[in-house]
């Protein structure tokens, strides 16, 4: 073997070509042929995945981003508004939404039969939608979960669905002005929903969610905090349905224009019920009219008449110009002033303060406001809150109006001692008595009491906020005892509670008629307002019938109904009445029990 | 150390050498097969390990999602049942029937009894 390879050694050195070697040679070019083309080959391929691993890195990952990741919008849930006692007044529930992008849709026909099984919806109707020359249409909105998902079944190209969260109002018309409605997209329009907006409104995020070939969700990021806050109430729901029901009864009873009414707490100024009458249905606001929707408690001012007696008289008892029996010629019932002749109800001829005010004497009260004169009226009036926001957390709150004294006219003072030349809202004049009602204090009203995040923080938590002292304590007790005589001897006795001691003051304005720009003689707004128990005093209580047409006077048609928003209130809030009454079974019951026996 | 390099290149010393070497191949070839076979098979563990944690991942996350569609399905029905519940508790539909189906009225004054 060994001397076999010495002679082919020795050939070849001769430079002979043999066979063999002429194959060996072949062989090695091809290997070195197969190299280089593999190192060349390897060369391009390290090279495209250099190019593609370096230069192209961030395109390729973009690009493999999107084919297996979605940015989707998280369901960002409104919050729940609740009454004092956690009863839910305003609930979002996510609702599915069915949209169309038309030009991505391939056979409109086809698409509007399938979509109009799947939704129960009239196919030309989608068809129309769909051949509305618009980017994007809604197909279906608040469609059911079951619906979204038969959508989604039809896989059908330019069709797509998007869950969002719908406002609901279960109460219907139930505090409709306090709560207010939210538009479409989620946003608060008016009332309560429009004030804490910022708090309520979810926060909507973009979430990146991965996606398999089958578009079937792996992986999902955490949308964060999406909930909104809960807005928790000032409001009782039963007080509220008692004084929407009652002011119901008397605006349809007197075929008033409209009324309000509103239920205080004048300690705190915590409001527990607020009812404007007609009303509107929240869950339906745009078939409402504007007139039915405005929180005219709130918004509208008007001239309150007889109803502010009680705050001059409260001028006039603290600076000490007037005592309760005090002696006060009522000229008859007429007085002139300023050219003007000014008339009682009545021919009063002699009158005290306290029956000045009980029977609502007009002559009475200008003789009261003479002797307070301008200046110290004025302060009296801006002292309880009048021509300034009460600053309730309400939107579109009117301050009323008042002109400054050296804007007043000769009649002027008079006027403004009887109520007149001087709009108030009517929260602004329950503000007042409850001033009266607590000891002279000026509080702030308010109507939510906190606002709970969705992990349980309190973020705002509302106290009662003493604005002013406006009367001392013993003149705020001797006016309650005065205006106690309004509902036991004077124009008030309509709202005299069973058990209970009630103060308050009538009134029945006229109002301004627009063709003449003189007091007109048949539209008047009727009010009163008062509370109750005098001692310790649990509820203020206004109620303003504007246009009443049969019962047109404050203490024939305002009167009942607070007596009766008082009573059933305080029955609610199991306060006992100070006269006890001896328990009586009805007849009925008494013959069950003897059966019983 | 030049010395044995050439002889190392000559037949003669290639021969030797491979002769002198050759149990001591075997034994390194031994040895490189069996580390080779371990660290081939660590690899393949690590390699299944890293796919199977892939798997799980993904697997997990189809469980994670179809748990947090039940959860949320579950929020929704909640939702939606204390929403009905509102309604149907709602004072002016109770009034409604109780004035008008159950022929009920309000007590008067002196049949309530507050207990404090």
């Amino acid at each position: 073997m060994r001397m076999q390879r010495r002679a082919r050694e020795k050939s070849s050195d001769k430079g002979a070509i043999t066979p063999a070697s002429a194959k060996r040679s072949l062989l090695r070019r091809r290997v070195i042929i197969l190299f280089c083309s593999l190192t060349a080959a390897l060369t391009v391929i390290s090279g495209q995945l250099f190019s593609l691993q370096v230069f192209r890195y961030s395109e390729l990952v973009r690009v493999a981003d999107g084919q297996t990741s979605r940015r989707v919008p998280s369901v960002a849930r409104r919050g729940t508004i609740y009454d004092r006692n956690g009863r839910e007044l305003a609930i979002s529930v996510a609702t599915s939404s069915i949209f169309a992008r038309p030009s991505q849709v391939e056979n409109p026909e086809r698409t509007s039969e399938a979509l109009s099984a799947a939704l129960q919806l009239p196919a030309e109707k989608i068809l129309d939608r769909l051949r509305a020359g618009k980017s994007f249409v809604y197909i279906k909105r608040a469609a059911s979960p079951e619906e979204a998902e038969a959508v989604e079944r039809l896989t059908l190209k330019g069709i797509g669905s998007d869950v969002q969260s719908k406002r609901f109002y279960p109460k219907a018309q139930q505090a409709a002005h306090l709560l207010g409605f939210v538009g479409t997209d989620d946003r608060g329009l008016e009332g309560l929903e429009l004030q804490y907006d910022a708090y309520l409104a979810g926060k909507r995020q973009w979430i990146m969610r991965q996606q398999d070939a089958k578009r079937r969700t792996i992986f999902r990021e955490e949308a964060g905090e999406a909930q909104g806050a809960d807005l928790h109430l000032t409001i009782d729901e039963v007080v509220q349905y008692i004084t929407e029901r009652e002011l119901e009864a008397a605006v349809t009873q007197s075929g008033a224009l409209s009324g309000s009414a509103i239920v205080m707490d004048p300690f705190s100024g915590e409001i527990l019920a607020l009812a404007n009458y007609p009303t509107f249905d929240p869950n339906l606001y745009t078939e409402a009219a504007a007139f039915a929707r405005r929180n005219r408690a709130v918004v509208d001012y008007y001239e309150p008449g007889s109803a502010f007696k009680a705050i001059v008289g409260a001028g006039a008892l603290e600076e000490r110009l007037v005592r309760p029996d005090d002696r006060i010629n009522a000229e008859g019932g007429a007085i002139e002033v300023g050219g003007v002749t000014i008339r009682d109800h009545e021919r009063f001829q002699i009158l005290t303060f306290a029956e000045v005010l009980a029977h609502s004497s007009n002559v009475g009260a200008i003789k009261v406001g003479q002797r307070l004169g301008k200046s110290h009226y004025y302060d009296y009036i801006s002292g309880f809150g009048f021509g300034n926001l009460t600053k309730i957390d309400l939107p579109g709150e009117t301050p009323g109006l008042i002109r400054r004294p050296k804007e007043w006219s000769a009649l002027s003072l008079a006027s403004l001692s009887i109520g007149q030349e001087i709009s108030v809202s009517p929260l602004q004049m329950l503000t007042a008595m409850s001033a009266i009602a607590n000891g002279g204090n000026l509080v702030r009203p308010y109507v939510a009491k906190s606002i709970v995040a969705a992990d349980g923080k309190v973020i705002i938590e509302n106290a009662p906020k003493p604005v002013r002292r406006v009367i001392s304590e013993a003149t705020a007790r001797t006016l309650a005892t005065i205006l106690k005589g309004v509902v036991t001897d004077g124009t008030g006795k309509a709202a005299a509670v069973e058990g209970f001691e009630v103060a308050g003051k009538t009134g029945t304005s006229q109002k301004i008629d627009r063709t003449t720009g003189r007091y007109s003689r048949s539209k008047v707004v009727a009010s009163f307002v008062g509370f109750v128990p005098v001692e310790q005093p649990q509820l203020a209580i206004i109620v303003v019938i504007d246009e009443p047409t049969t019962l047109r006077w404050g203490g024939s048609i305002a009167a009942p109904t607070f007596r009766e928003i008082a009573r059933e209130s305080l029955k609610h809030l199991r306060k006992s009445p100070v006269v006890q009454e001896p328990f009586r079974l009805v007849e009925g019951v008494r013959h069950a029990a003897f059966r019983l026996n | 150390m030049r010395s044995y390099s050439i002889a190392a290149w000559t037949s003669v010393g290639r021969d030797r050498a491979s002769s002198l070497l050759k149990p001591r191949v075997d034994q390194i070839r031994r040895f490189d097969l069996l580390q080779s076979l371990v660290l081939g098979g660590a690899v393949l563990v690590v390699v299944l390990f890293y796919v199977w944690q892939h798997i799980q991942v993904v697997r997990l996350g189809y469980q994670v999602e179809y748990l947090a569609g039940e959860r949320a399905a579950l929020i929704q029905q909640q939702k939606e049942l204390r929403l009905e519940v509102a309604r149907l508790v709602s004072l002016r539909r109770v009034e409604e029937i109780a004035r008008g189906q159950l022929g009920l009225t309000s007590p008067k004054s002196g049949q309530v009894i507050v207990i404090e």
